[in-house]
């Protein structure tokens, strides 16, 4: 869309170039056992140079496909569809967590309902207990003589 | 004792809804502990990448001074200081710091948002008020039974008959209700992370296998120095060594961790399967969770192996 490489096509672009790697790869180290084999134990000088050369050779090459991977992980990480990506899930865990959150608010209800008619309880109590102590001012005073 | 057998009728039926959630309980959380496995792995292959990402921009550094031109803040008033290497004139690289400490922070960060979703489920499925509910009840009934009884005995008797069984009802309707929002919750969220889930996970997966290629190179590289050292000195301590390589790079080829993130997806589709049947079942879940468990581990060690060996290099 914005002209930048979606993430598949990093992907399958990096993936063409590791296979190319890896079959130079396998192409060095076919030809490191064949040396092995034909000394059969007993190396000549020049088959040890030989050795190392190609396996120096296999170490660019698997340092060039490391280079790769990591130069690809980069840029796949700065791709937009990844950015959407993340947004989209958290959206869902949002959401999930209102949920979860409405679950404990309904019982925190149900709790503070129970402490208030515990305090009208308590109330009623008082105004009954206030009501038993000045009862007796219902009682008609004495006349003066 | 109508109204008893009445209350021990209810609080069999708090018990049977209690269950309910009880079935999903136990796949719940095992994938949310597998996901969260899923996502240390991933962070430590990530960790793992980003020592060899900042290896190789020194290499480049020094090799290409001129590259070395990019400074961002390093002024006393700035917020920071990051010395770069620019891009690569002759090919896909595009520079960066010179010091990484995350190469791919964004999947890293979504993975973490998945394991935090995953955990959420977890919270939905124990998260249980019927306790808080009952004490409100509880309290609300001794309240109602303590203006009963002055108002007058005939009062608090008829409050006390009707209070005991109307708390377990009220108890029972709340597990009932609460099992039914529970289930509704978790059905609408693994709903909406099933349009999005496949195709995070085949990105992790991909993600996750170039950042374990990455080590792999390396073993392919110890493997190959002591191939060509037992070659031309067969001595027993070289033949270890060699074996030592050849086996810790067989235990690596092994592992695909783009396996892991498919089995995540897979074992999330049928739990989301599960929840949505309306006779539900977990037998298929069950298995694909187990199996996404052995993934998991098999990748934590090795990522936790990669992760000690850069430690040590």
């Amino acid at each position: 869309m914005n002209g930048r490489p979606t993430y598949d096509e990093i992907v399958r672009k990096a993936n063409t170039e590791i296979a190319k790697f890896e079959g130079m790869i396998q192409q060095a180290s076919r030809e490191i056992d064949a040396i092995i084999a034909r000394g059969a134990g007993h190396l000549s000088p020049d088959d040890q140079a030989e050795l190392k050369r190609l396996n120096q050779d296999r170490k660019t090459l698997t340092a060039s496909m490391r280079r790769i991977a990591l130069i690809t992980l980069e840029q796949l990480d700065k791709t937009d569809e990844l950015q959407q990506l993340v947004a989209s899930i958290r959206a869902v865990r949002a959401d999930l967590e209102e949920r979860r959150a409405r679950i404990v608010r309904f019982a925190r209800t149900a709790e503070d309902l129970g402490k208030t008619l515990e305090s009208v309880s308590d109330l009623a109590t008082r105004i009954d207990g206030i009501r038993e102590d000045v009862s007796h001012l219902d009682d008609p005073a004495p006349k003066r003589g | 004792m109508t109204s008893v057998r009445l209350a021990a009728t209810l609080i069999l039926l708090t018990l049977a809804a209690c269950n309910v959630s009880s079935d999903f309980q136990e796949p719940i959380a095992e994938f949310s502990a597998a996901t969260a496995k899923a996502q240390t792995a991933l962070a430590d292959l990530d960790s793992n990448a980003a020592k060899e990402i900042t290896a190789l921009r020194h290499a480049d550094a020094i090799a290409a001074p001129p590259r070395v031109n990019r400074v961002e803040g390093c002024t006393p008033q700035a917020n920071g200081c990051i010395v770069s290497l620019a891009p690569d004139p002759a090919g896909d690289d595009q520079g960066g710091p010179l010091t990484v400490s995350s190469i791919i922070p964004t999947h890293v960060q979504a993975m973490r948002e998945i394991s935090l979703y995953a955990k959420s489920l977890d919270d939905i499925v124990k998260a249980d008020a019927t306790g808080a509910v009952k004490t409100g009840l509880d309290k609300a009934s001794a309240a109602a039974a303590e203006l009963a009884s002055l108002a007058g005995k005939q009062y608090e008797v008829a409050v006390n008959a009707f209070s005991v069984p109307f708390n377990a009802a009220a108890t029972w309707v709340f597990g009932e209700y609460q099992e039914s929002i529970k289930l509704h919750a978790l059905r609408e969220a693994t709903r909406r992370m099933q349009t999005v889930l496949p195709d995070a996970a085949a990105k992790f997966g991909q993600a996750a296998d170039l950042a374990h290629l990455v080590a792999v190179t390396r073993l392919v590289d110890t493997f190959g120095d002591r191939q060509i050292a037992f070659a031309a000195d067969a001595s027993p301590a070289n033949l270890d060594a060699y074996l030592d390589a050849a086996q810790r790079l067989d235990v690596a080829l092994q592992v695909k961790p783009s396996e892991v993130f498919e089995q995540l997806n897979l074992a999330h589709h049928e739990l989301a399967a599960a929840l949505e049947s309306d006779d539900i079942t977990f037998g298929e879940a069950i298995l694909q969770i187990d199996r996404l468990v052995a993934k998991v581990e098999q990748l934590v060690d090795i990522a936790q192996d990669f992760k000690k060996a850069a430690a040590a290099n």
